[in-house]
């Protein structure tokens, strides 16, 4: 492998984990808000 | 009413206003990752290097030595047998696992640091060294693993105050600070992991190594992973206590390098930072797009903490 084939590796699993955590958290917040509201009702 | 602005103070406190953390962090993730790719010049990093004469030495990927009259590039493991000193060099001559004659020559005007030792017959017996080696396009993954490793020790820094500040009032909020901090921070122990295993394949020749950087990075790792699994319903005074105890592994992962002899490379040391001023300027603009990111996630684990606690308590209520 070329050493810019590391090079896009390594960064594609820094933003692939960043923006993938984001979502994983977006995604348990708006479950919980929904439950939320669902409870205050 | 009172409850619910009380429980999103703390959300305030960490800067939980999307629209300019989002910006910033866009933009200067940008920036970074413009300079990093396009503008910064591949460089020469430094290595620290020990050669004894009856011993063995690892060259890297980035190392060149001669075999055969031609030039040969690491990673190979060379047994030395003798370390010669001429007016511009410190030439490094012995065998290959299969043989053959190798000799690496590393200039005096790449070395920073020496320490040699001279042998009965006059010649070096032991030789430490730090010098430059050309490292090629795949250093440029170092711009992000400095930035995340940042933010992991920021993240890990937030646990421990967190953690510290819960068992003396026993706020529900820190422990929710605690746990999204220490989510973070597992996520960038994970990614300093993993990128620095890439970069270490081309440099090294292998993916992982015993050096005690990656060993205690991996403690680091293994004893985050430890706390995550530890928490859960009714643990928060245990994983409050684990949470401060295990910080010690952040410092002890940072020092390292400096209590013990290591393959990695040392950026920072005793002699001041060994990196020219486009290098650190690059860095110090990946690490603040780090934290801005950071911030971001952060604000956004701290909001599931809360609306967590906030089902928890409805449904207690409701059971009541």
């Amino acid at each position: 492998m070329s050493e810019l084939t590391y090079l896009a590796a390594a960064y594609a699993a820094i933003w692939v984990a960043f923006f993938g955590y984001s979502l994983y958290l977006a995604k348990r917040l708006k479950r919980l808000e929904s439950e939320v509201e669902l409870l205050n009702e | 009413m009172k409850e619910i602005l009380e429980k999103t103070r703390l959300a305030k406190r960490y800067v939980v206003h999307h629209d300019w953390t989002r910006l910033g962090a866009a933009a200067l993730v940008l920036l970074s990752v413009y300079l990093a790719f396009i503008w910064a010049p591949p460089i020469n990093a430094p290595l620290q290097s020990e050669f004894v004469e009856g011993g063995s030495y690892f060259a890297s990927g980035k190392q060149s030595f001669t075999v055969d009259g031609a030039s040969v590039t690491g990673p190979a493991s060379i047994d030395v047998s003798s370390i010669e000193e001429t007016d511009s060099a410190y030439v490094v001559t012995g065998l290959l696992g299969d043989g053959r004659e190798a000799t690496l020559t590393v200039q005096k005007a790449d070395v920073t640091q020496v320490v040699a030792k001279e042998g009965s017959g006059g010649d070096i017996s032991r030789l430490e060294i730090v010098h430059s080696v050309f490292q090629g396009e795949s250093w440029r993954i170092f711009y992000f693993h400095v930035g995340i490793s940042w933010v992991m020790a920021l993240a890990f820094f937030h646990t421990f105050v967190a953690s510290l500040a819960y068992l003396r009032t026993e706020g529900q909020r820190w422990d929710i600070v605690a746990q999204a901090s220490a989510e973070i921070g597992f996520v960038m122990a994970t990614l300093v992991l993993v990128t620095g295993s890439i970069w270490a394949k081309p440099a090294w020749g292998t993916w992982w190594n015993w050096d005690p950087r990656l060993t205690t990075s991996l403690v680091l790792w293994l004893v985050y992973g430890g706390y995550l699994g530890l928490r859960g319903e009714g643990m928060e005074r245990q994983s409050a206590v684990y949470g401060v105890l295990a910080f010690a592994s952040v410092p002890l992962t940072f020092v390292s390098i400096r209590l013990w002899r290591t393959v990695h490379p040392t950026t920072i040391d005793s002699s001041g930072v060994n990196m020219g001023s486009s290098i650190v300027m690059v860095m110090l603009i990946a690490l603040v797009a780090m934290t801005f990111l950071f911030i971001h996630v952060m604000s956004l684990s701290i909001k599931v903490g809360l609306a967590e606690e906030k089902v928890k308590e409805a449904k207690r209520s409701i059971r009541e």
